[in-house]
């Protein structure tokens, strides 16, 4: 959006001479550079009326002057383009009136050779502006008997916030389809004048310059009902409107949209609750290197979130292992992330809006969980009365996307699936290997929207999504290590949520969200003779409520419920004790069995305050409480956080935050047959601290130390006897995406360590990783190119080493003594380069854009893992991924 | 349950990287040094205070064998170890925990008492064969474990091939639970490579009310004929200079379904008893098998085909040997040695 600077300044020269310096006698005593200096002998120092020094055009040649009376004139301003209220000012501040008071030295062709603030506005961006501005100030010199002279003299800006403005769009009816030219727009202010304007024939309208105050805005049109809404103009903001204009006699239609359903209203994003809040628009979202344009997948350049190793889709959060963070799709918990072999998230990037990444000391709207908590907002379909489609295809799967009205009705939809052609190239393989496939690994996902803005304040969303994997293959060819991996072997993952999302902003100071979610999970998986069934029926809810109760004080309350009826059948060898390898092969034990019906039910309520107590402060106190019925437990978890500005313009700010979060045991710990009955949650305590500061409205940087603290922790079939910390720096230096460039540098310094029982040496994580650099950028060249590159510099992952051991002579297999503790040996450095190359052609009606992303660019052998030979007297690193370009193309109406 | 899930995803993609990357190691059917097969169980599920007869199948690959293998029994049977594992028999018992307790120490656990260095080999039995009674209390002795389909009991038995003589090492911190309290030792007192001594063990369940019998073998063939298994199969050597280039046989044992015995604690999640699993592992002196082991039956969908494996005999004429050993799920074994005459 751009905007018009509203340029208001007053050069107060104080009638002639009122402002000139008196304090510029120094300066006349001074030698200048370009000017010679006072010629000595006695005479006084010649003085305006005011007491201005003016300094001569003396001749050097010329005899000394004789003290006379001498007439003395100012500066005059001739030339004033004004000064520009500033940008960051207007994105990140409160869009105050601000005055800078300038000293200028004004030389003899009248030109400002000095801009010194004398007086500044306590904001940096003002003070920069005015001495910017002053520079290009020209005045006729200043005289002394007729001769110029150089002066200083004293200048001031005021500056205030450009006027808001409204524009819009009228449609004819509800159709939302066809424009409504010479409709006529008046916004009549609170003292009854008015500004009048008329839609275009596009049915657009647009009215600039308006004061910040309440107005009613009035549209009325020839043969069509006249509609009124009460606006409240912020200062520097715009409203951008869509407005339907019903027809005289037309029947209102269920469901039809009145009013104005889409605003933008541009200001500073309020601080986050969180102490840390990570976010990813679209455009990083979809252009990261190695990622395949993958959404959840560009998390893991974030710092605090670890590489996962080999193949693995996980997320690993500030040293908390993968099951501490949960993913929300707007609110609604989901199982899985990835598909898969981390190939690709289970939600496409096409649909979502935004990722916002809290990696700890998360609000107390979030909870069950230590590490981290991502929460994935879904778009909107778009609402412009036109049908948009998208397909895509590269080497791994093939998406589409179609969205656009339901006929007149108001509703938007969007429709969305993806299905992988993984299965194609791969069932030849493993038929090739000796594999029997009745399926070959395949996944799909997809999504369906359905969206109505009810009015102005109001919306109303249903979102259906899910997601399956699945494979089924017969080997016949055992496994020399363990030849219980070898039969059929099957699994299938998945999941479906149908999602409803109602918002209501009854008014400036009071919103609610409602959100509703039912669906089923399934995890299957079959290995030789050993299986694990669950279904799982999901309901969950979420009611938050903010009220802001006086300037400066919001108080947000809300509910958070989960009620889970499940279905599971297992037969599975037992657990290894904690810390110990397993006794052998899985077929050696006698297997466990279970089949049990039960329910998980986890309500919660969570209140928080919003403080501002003094100007750039922010106090978050929060208390969420938790029941678990599995555990009939309680988890009662007070948080704060706070932030101080210590600048703000650049904004600087200081941060932190301690809270307690409690994550009950997984369902199976909890289970008499494969864990312990009468576990409580495990719990951490979060302590974070750091400064962030946003250099200007592209370049941020940040700073902060975490320490988490774990007790409680859940020691399988041994109970909560586990502790352990994870503690770090991360550091992120971003830049933010404008036009052409995006990227960042992110740094993370980490431990990880646990103690699985108090009498045991404390071991490192299974996840830990000591360093994570990142760096990454995308830069658009013109003419649709656009070129970006991602480098990672990670410590290896951990690994436990194996020695010849035993040999197990009813299985056939050699058993390796494991090195104690386990994972207490790491794997080389990783390093790799990713390069992606995209090009887009634009059409009159589509566009067409393609990409190449080359994932370890110069094909380095990074180390996953560490093979043996059958018996462990013989070792080789296990490789990664060699250099792996693919190709994908999309096409966009 | 998410954890489960992330596990299963891990352990399929680590399973996944396993496959891609295999390194060229010699595989676990080429017999070049000492070996432990298989054992073989009379009664693979034995009754509490039956007599067991245990055999063990042991090769000496070496081509230097001046210190002929032996095959050594460890002195007693390791009855219900905690948590059923093997490596629990070595260890030390930890105060108050009493017989069949999850922290009972393991009989093998006496071997810690001896300073290392006491040569072991005048106390212990050779040969390839040991009989052992059930203990009468296998059963009632072990600790209840929930989920479990029906009590049962376990007794391990430990022997090692050895060309050498054993003795009492220190333990190795390194390792942690996984204490090898013996090491084998050549007349120079030392520690002879792995490549010359194997310690094994065999795990004989006690039920009292459950059987399983050792899968029978009821021929093999090579490249579909039947194999006399006293003369061995005959076969031409490989004149091919890259050892891809030499022609395959296929090997296939063949095991009766009368052999493929239904698993009474294996029900699927309708309840219905499912059978056993059993697979078939090869090996050979000279020459080279495609594949170590091959799946003969699976649980859910029984017989399979293709089972044979790729054999390509050595470019060397001679003569070596080949060995199958067949295995189900549940502790049963059997196997045939079968000369090769490499021409």
């Amino acid at each position: 959006m751009s905007w018009a600077p509203i340029r208001r300044h007053v050069a107060r020269l104080g009638g002639t001479w009122a402002l000139v310096l008196a304090s510029a006698h120094a300066f006349a005593q001074e030698p200048q550079k370009d000017e010679p200096p006072p010629s000595q002998g006695g005479s006084s120092v010649p003085r305006g009326a005011s007491g201005a020094v003016l300094v001569p055009k003396d001749d050097p040649n010329a005899p000394p002057p004789k003290p006379i009376q001498v007439v003395v004139t100012p500066p005059v301003l001739t030339r004033d383009d004004g000064a520009a209220y500033p940008a960051e000012m207007l994105a990140n501040a409160p869009r105050e009136t601000a005055k800078v008071s300038l000293l200028l030295v004004v030389d003899a062709a009248g030109k400002v050779t000095r801009a010194d603030v004398e007086k500044g506005s306590g904001f940096e961006p003002f003070d920069r502006a005015a001495v910017e501005a002053a520079k290009r100030l020209v005045f006729e010199p200043a005289k002394r008997g007729g001769t110029p002279v150089a002066a200083k003299v004293r200048h001031t800006y005021e500056f205030a916030p450009p006027k808001s403005r409204i524009l819009g769009k009228v449609f004819d009816g509800t159709s939302r389809t066809r424009p409504l030219a010479q409709a006529t727009v008046t916004l009549r202010a609170a003292d009854g004048s008015e500004r009048k304007v008329a839609s275009g024939a596009d049915g657009t309208f647009r009215i600039d310059d308006i004061a910040p105050g309440k107005y009613k805005l009035v549209i009325a049109a020839d043969g069509h009902e006249t509609q009124e809404y009460d606006e409240d103009i912020e200062p520097g903001t715009e409203r951008d409107m869509r407005i339907d204009q019903k027809r005289i006699g037309e029947v209102k239609t269920p469901g039809v949209v009145e009013g104005p359903v889409l605003e933008v209203t541009v200001k500073g994003e309020k601080p986050p609750r969180e102490v840390t809040k990570r976010t990813l628009e679209q455009r990083e979202m979809n252009r990261i290197p190695g990622t395949n344009g993958d959404a959840l997948r560009s998390l893991q350049n974030l710092p605090g979130v670890a590489r996962p190793p080999g193949l693995i889709g996980l997320l690993i959060v500030r040293g908390s292992a993968p099951q501490d963070t949960n993913v929300f799709v707007d609110g609604a918990l989901i199982p899985l992330v990835y598909h898969f072999g981390g190939l690709s998230s289970v939600v496409p990037t096409e649909i979502l809006e935004k990722i916002d990444f809290y990696p700890g000391n998360f609000s107390a709207q979030y909870g069950r969980v230590m590490g981290g908590i991502v929460d994935v907002g879904v778009r909107d379909p778009k609402k412009d009365g036109k049908f948009h489609g998208m397909a895509q295809v590269d080497l791994i799967d093939a998406r589409f996307l179609a969205e656009g009205p339901v006929f007149n009705t108001g509703w938007n939809f969007a429709l969305a699936g993806r299905r992988s052609y993984v299965d194609v190239w791969l069932k030849p393989v493993l038929t090739a290997s000796g594999a029997g496939v009745s399926t070959a690994p395949v996944y799909y996902d997809y999504q369906a929207i359905l969206a109505r803005d009810i009015s102005k304040n109001q919306s109303f969303r249903l979102f259906f999504f899910g997601s399956d994997d699945r494979l089924d293959i017969l080997i016949k060819s055992v496994n020399a290590s363990e030849p219980g991996l070898a039969g059929g072997i099957s699994a299938h993952t998945g999941f479906w949520r149908l999602q409803g999302r109602y918002k209501n902003k009854f008014t400036d100071e009071t919103e609610l969200k409602i959100m509703g979610a039912v669906g089923q999970d399934f995890l299957d998986f079959t290995v030789g003779d050993n299986f694990f069934k669950l279904t799982t029926e999901v309901i969950t809810s979420r009611v938050e409520l903010s009220q802001k109760v006086a300037p400066g004080l919001i108080f947000n309350t809300g509910l958070d419920v989960l009620y889970s009826p499940y279905r599971v059948d297992v037969r599975l060898p037992p657990p290894p004790r904690p810390g110990e390898p397993p006794p052998g092969p899985i077929l050696s034990r006698p297997p466990l069995t279970v089949g049990d019906t039960d329910a998980i039910y986890r309500p919660a309520m969570f209140s928080e305050l919003e403080i501002v107590p003094w100007k750039g402060g922010r106090l978050v106190p929060g208390l969420r409480v938790d029941y678990a019925k599995d555990t009939r437990s309680w988890d009662i978890n007070p948080r704060a956080n706070a932030r101080q500005d210590l600048t703000t313009a650049p904004r600087t700010t200081l941060k932190g935050g301690v809270g307690i979060y409690s994550q009950p045991p997984q369902p199976q710990e909890t289970n008499p047959v494969f864990g312990k009955i009468g576990l409580v949650s495990n719990r951490a305590i979060h302590y974070g601290l750091g400064v962030e500061r946003e250099v200007n409205r592209n370049i941020e940087v940040g700073l902060e130390g975490f320490y988490k603290q774990l007790d409680h922790l859940v020691t399988p079939t041994a109970g909560n006897i586990g502790t352990g910390r994870a503690f770090g720096l991360e550091t992120l230096l971003r830049y933010k995406p404008d036009e052409r460039f995006f990227g960042w540098l992110a740094y993370t310094l980490s431990r990880s360590v646990r103690r699985d029982s108090p009498g045991e040496p404390e071991r490192l994580a299974r996840f830990d990783q000591t360093h994570i650099l990142t760096v990454l950028g995308s830069y658009r060249l013109g003419k649709g190119w656009e070129l970006g590159a991602r480098f990672r510099l990670v410590s290896g992952s951990l690994y436990t080493p194996n020695t010849y051991g035993f040999y197990d002579e009813n299985a056939g297999v050699n058993l390796p003594l494991q090195q104690y503790p386990l994972f207490g040996s790491r794997l080389p450095v990783f390093h790799q380069l990713d390069i992606r190359v995209d090009k887009s052609w634009k059409f009159k009606e589509w566009r067409l854009s393609a990409y190449l992303d080359v994932q370890n660019a110069y094909n380095q052998g990074n180390v996953e893992g560490v093979s043996y030979n059958y018996n462990f007297t013989r070792s080789t690193y296990a490789q990664g991924l060699p250099i792996l370009p693919s190709l994908g193309l999309r096409g966009e109406l | 349950m998410r954890r489960l899930v992330q596990r299963f995803v891990a352990c399929a993609a680590l399973v996944g990287i396993a496959a891609a990357c295999v390194a060229d190691f010699d595989p676990q059917s080429k017999i070049g040094s000492v070996r432990i097969l298989a054992s073989r169980a009379d009664k693979p599920y034995a009754k509490p205070g039956e007599a067991v007869h245990l055999e063990v199948l042991a090769v000496d690959g070496r081509t230097d064998k001046t210190r002929p293998m032996k095959m050594f029994w460890l002195p007693f049977v390791c009855e219900n170890p905690r948590n059923d594992a093997y490596y629990a028999c070595f260890a030390p018992p930890s105060r108050d925990a009493g017989a069949g307790d999850a922290d009972a120490g393991g009989a093998g656990a006496v071997l810690g008492l001896l300073r290392p260095g006491v040569d072991l080999t005048p106390f212990l039995k050779t040969g390839p064969a040991y009989d052992i009674t059930m203990p009468k209390d296998a059963v009632t002795s072990h600790a209840h474990v929930d989920g479990v389909d029906g009590p049962y009991g376990l007794a391990l038995v430990f022997n090692v091939a050895c060309a050498g003589h054993l003795e009492i090492v220190a333990a190795d911190p390194s390792t942690g639970v996984q204490q090898v309290p013996i090491a084998c030792f050549d007349e120079e007192e030392n520690q002879v490579d792995p490549s010359q001594y194997v310690i094994g063990f065999t795990r004989v369940y006690a039920y009292d009310d459950r059987l399983n019998q050792n899968p029978v073998i009821d021929h093999l063939t090579f490249e579909g004929n039947p194999v006399d298994l006293a003369h061995g199969i005959d076969v031409d050597h490989c004149t091919t200079a890259l050892r891809r280039d030499c022609p395959e046989k296929k090997i296939d044992i063949a095991v009766p379904d009368t052999s493929w015995e239904l698993n009474p604690s294996d029900k699927d999640t309708n309840g219905t008893v499912r059978h056993e699993q059993v697979w078939a592992s090869y090996f050979s002196s000279v020459g080279q098998l495609e594949g170590d082991a091959r799946l003969l039956y699976d649980p859910a969908q029984g017989k399979v085909d293709g089972s044979e494996v790729k054999y390509q005999p050595p470019n060397e004429i001679g003569d070596g040997t080949l060995w199958i050993v067949v295995h189900d799920n549940r502790g049963g074994a059997n196997w045939v040695e079968v000369p090769l005459h490499v021409h």
